[in-house]
């Protein structure tokens, strides 16, 4: 009996063949769909691929219209490459490495609009993009002026809470409970059958002194000074409920008074908020440009945190968790990093112009290669700008990653940039941002835009923006700066324009009257609002400054009964020094 | 499925070596619990055209190892985890994974390393006693078997299939 079969080699090689011929046939295939899967869900958006084939012996791959959707927009897409061409390490393969030595990108487009929605690979459904759709590259867009209209107090008053209204009707309902509290109080210590009761018990022991002869005496003597102490203890009581009941009624008349504060304090608020100040116009352009720079900016962090994980593993390995059918993959000590695109040519098209530039040392894990990524992109005169210049760079090789951008644009043509508003004049922009640890940044931008021809549209029944409008018209050259500081979660930007006194002198010429309008108008319509609120509070009070008079009253006749009950104790008194005979006659000795 | 129980009756009687079958059956043991498309799993299949041994048993051993190994799988990743993790091993582990081969064979994952080292450690006692199974059952129960009405009529159904040219 043979131990081998020698013909199962050729068995072998036949089938092995066979799977080599089927993965040749259908390898493109299966790699697109691969990458459109996989990638995908690493990146959380949808990512399209038009075509993909495969050179084994070339060890090349080459791509097109590749398409990356904006995960917040499904109609538009983050970035866009007409074609791809990678060379592949093929034997770093072997390694489970993605070694690529020479990258051409052509045709790269930001925020372009999709001819068809993404769809979330996770399922979520992603924003519908019609109001967001893409807006093209506006990066010197200057925003409209539709925000300046002035709400009106009744608009105001309807979105806000007023101090005034909400004190005034907690006031009130502290002194509705005092005086709740105190009627319990007179119900069960201050029982009005009591002094009637007390007064008839009196008036029995006075009939009772009259018809009664000597022997009666000490027993009636006793009976009235147990009637003095019953009177004495509850004039006491009394006394100390009236002790009480003033500091009640002096905590109510603290908070009434406070309340008298407060509509001027809801006023002073409510007009920093709502009033436009005639000395901010530096405010005013601030609301203006900083909304529209926020979106582009959160765009630019989103897109950066979506790629950062991917560039600093040595820092941040990604996390394996066990899954059934699949095990984790232990690293150990590497030498070289797991992705690494040595070198790209790169195209990137903005504002309809092709500007070059170079990708170099693109890896997983600086810290091993050693090297940061570099991007930049130059441009020389083109009859979009005079030049363009855009340094990236990606230092993760030391414990504290340092990321930085710098930007300078010079002699940008205005008249293409897609806004409305900008008739011409040109532009330099400059500018450098660093962020250090993924996180912490740090960045200036200058602006100065010259020969500029603003047009803006007039807004009907809008005499603010109006007039900001017409005033801009005038002018010729602008500088903004933009500070930005923070951190990408909770960033702050700073910034400054010669437009600030412009806009600060046309508000102050529009607004003066009109604030003063915008405040009595205010005033008003907080004093209505409030004036219920604060009559009922001092309504309440006076209920319970009443209250007193119950008190006093009740004192004064228990006071009386006491009186008389101690007048008729020491009339009884002395008379127990003579004999008295009935019918009031008297002994001589 | 019952023409593989068949030929894996028919091997059972024939006249092959009890190593071969049992061969077979440890073979299909260790490609099933192993994730099928590794390069090691390719040269033990490589391996199995070559040595003489039964492939009926190879494909049986193979499905029921594929369930089996399903069933072990949390098993083979703490067994693959204990392997890579230990404390002792990394300076050996640096230096073999520092060559290619291993990384592209995906020996750094838990899961082809436990179920690796657990498929070659139980293929050994396996083949054994398979092997003694088979001896066993040729020794005592072969003759037994073959006066079985129904295993009778099957068998005179696979002369039948075999005469009329239908079977394999």
């Amino acid at each position: 009996m043979k131990i081998f079969r020698w013909q199962g080699v050729i068995a072998f090689i036949l089938i092995g063949g066979l799977i080599g011929i089927f993965l040749l046939l259908f390898l493109d295939g299966m790699i697109e769909r691969a990458v459109e899967e996989k990638g995908s869900e690493a990146a959380k958006t949808q990512i399209d691929i038009g075509s993909l084939s495969t050179s084994l012996l070339a060890q090349a791959i080459t791509l097109a219209n590749i398409e990356v959707a904006n995960p917040d927009n499904n109609l538009e897409n983050l970035i866009q490459f007409e074609s791809l061409a990678l060379d592949l390490d093929g034997i770093q393969v072997v390694s489970r490495k993605i070694i690529i030595d020479e990258l051409q990108a052509h045709g790269i487009r930001l925020n372009q609009a999709r001819t068809h929605p993404a769809q979330s690979p996770d399922g979520k459904k992603s924003e519908t993009g019609n109001d967001k759709a893409s807006s093209g590259q506006k990066a010197l867009a200057l925003p409209g002026l539709d925000g300046l209209s002035m709400k009106s107090p009744e608009e105001i008053l309807k979105s806000e809470k007023l101090e005034t209204l909400e004190a005034g009707n907690r006031v009130k309902k502290t002194i509705e409970d005092l005086k709740s509290k105190w009627k319990n109080k007179f119900e069960t210590d201050l029982n009005p059958n009591a002094l009637e009761e007390t007064k008839q018990e009196l008036a029995e022991l006075q009939k009772k002194i009259q018809g009664g002869g000597l022997a009666d005496i000490p027993n009636a003597l006793k009976e009235f000074k147990t009637l003095q102490n019953d009177i004495q203890g509850q004039v006491d009581r009394i006394t100390s409920m009236k002790s009480e009941l003033e500091k009640d009624v002096q905590m109510a008349k603290q908070q009434v008074a406070d309340l008298k504060n407060l509509p001027q304090k809801d006023f002073e608020r409510l007009k920093n908020k709502y009033s436009m100040n005639p000395e901010g116009g530096k405010n005013i352009l601030a609301s203006m440009l900083e909304g529209p720079l926020k979106e582009k900016l959160d765009k630019a962090w989103k897109a950066y945190k979506m790629i950062s994980p991917y560039l600093n593993r040595g820092k941040s390995p990604a996390e394996q968790v066990y899954v059934r059918g699949r095990g984790i993959d232990i690293a150990f000590a590497k030498t070289s990093p797991d992705f690494l695109l040595k070198h790209g040519d790169l195209s990137l098209v903005l504002l309809d112009t092709e500007v070059k530039g170079e990708l170099k040392g693109l890896s997983d894990n600086q810290q091993i290669y050693g090297k940061p990524a570099r991007i930049n992109f130059q441009s020389d005169k083109n009859e979009k700008f005079d030049s363009f210049a855009l340094d990236v760079t990606m230092d993760k090789t030391g414990p504290q990653s340092k990321d930085t951008l710098a930007l300078n644009i010079q002699g940008l043509n205005l008249q293409n940039t897609g806004k409305a508003e900008l008739k011409g004049g040109s532009a330099n922009i400059t500018g450098q941002l660093t962020i250090v640890d993924e996180n912490n940044l740090n960045g200036n931008f200058k602006a100065v835009l010259d020969r500029v021809s603003l047009s803006i549209p007039k807004q009907e029944g809008n005499e603010l923006a109006n007039t900001i409008a017409q005033s801009l018209s005038t002018i010729d050259r602008i500088n903004i700066s933009v500070g930005i500081s923070g951190t990408i979660e909770s960033y702050q930007l700073d910034i400054k324009s010669n437009l600030s006194e412009i806009i600060s002198n046309a508000v102050k010429n529009v607004l003066a009257e009109k604030m003063k309008g915008f405040e009595s108008s205010l005033m008003s319509a907080i004093q209505s609002q409030t004036g219920e609120a604060l009559s009922g509070a001092n309504g309440s009070l006076s209920g319970l400054l009443g209250q007193n008079k119950i008190l006093s009253d009740s004192g004064s006749a228990y006071g009386g009964l006491l009186g008389e009950a101690k007048g008729e104790a020491s009339s009884l008194g002395k008379s127990k020094g003579g004999l008295s005979l009935p019918g009031g006659f008297k002994l001589p000795f | 499925m019952i023409r593989q129980a068949l030929k894996v009756f028919k091997a059972l009687n024939s006249n092959e070596k009890p190593w071969q079958l049992s061969l077979g059956l440890a073979f299909g043991g260790i490609i099933g619990l192993m994730p099928l498309w590794t390069p090691h799993n390719i040269f033990f299949l490589f391996l199995a055209f070559i040595i003489n041994l039964n492939f009926s048993l190879l494909i049986l051993g193979f499905l029921i190892f594929s369930g089996i190994a399903y069933i072990l799988d949390p098993l083979f990743h703490q067994i693959g985890l204990a392997v890579l993790t230990s404390g002792g091993m990394q300076e050996f582990w640096n230096g073999f994974f520092s060559n290619s081969l291993f990384l592209f064979d995906r020996l750094n994952n838990t899961l082809v390393m436990g179920s690796l080292i657990f498929s070659l450690v139980s293929a050994v006692p396996l083949f054994f006693l398979i092997n003694f199974l088979i001896r066993k059952y040729r020794e005592n129960l072969k003759d037994l078997l073959e006066k079985v009405p129904l295993l009778k009529s099957l068998k005179l159904a696979k002369a039948f299939d075999t005469f009329t040219g239908s079977g394999s």
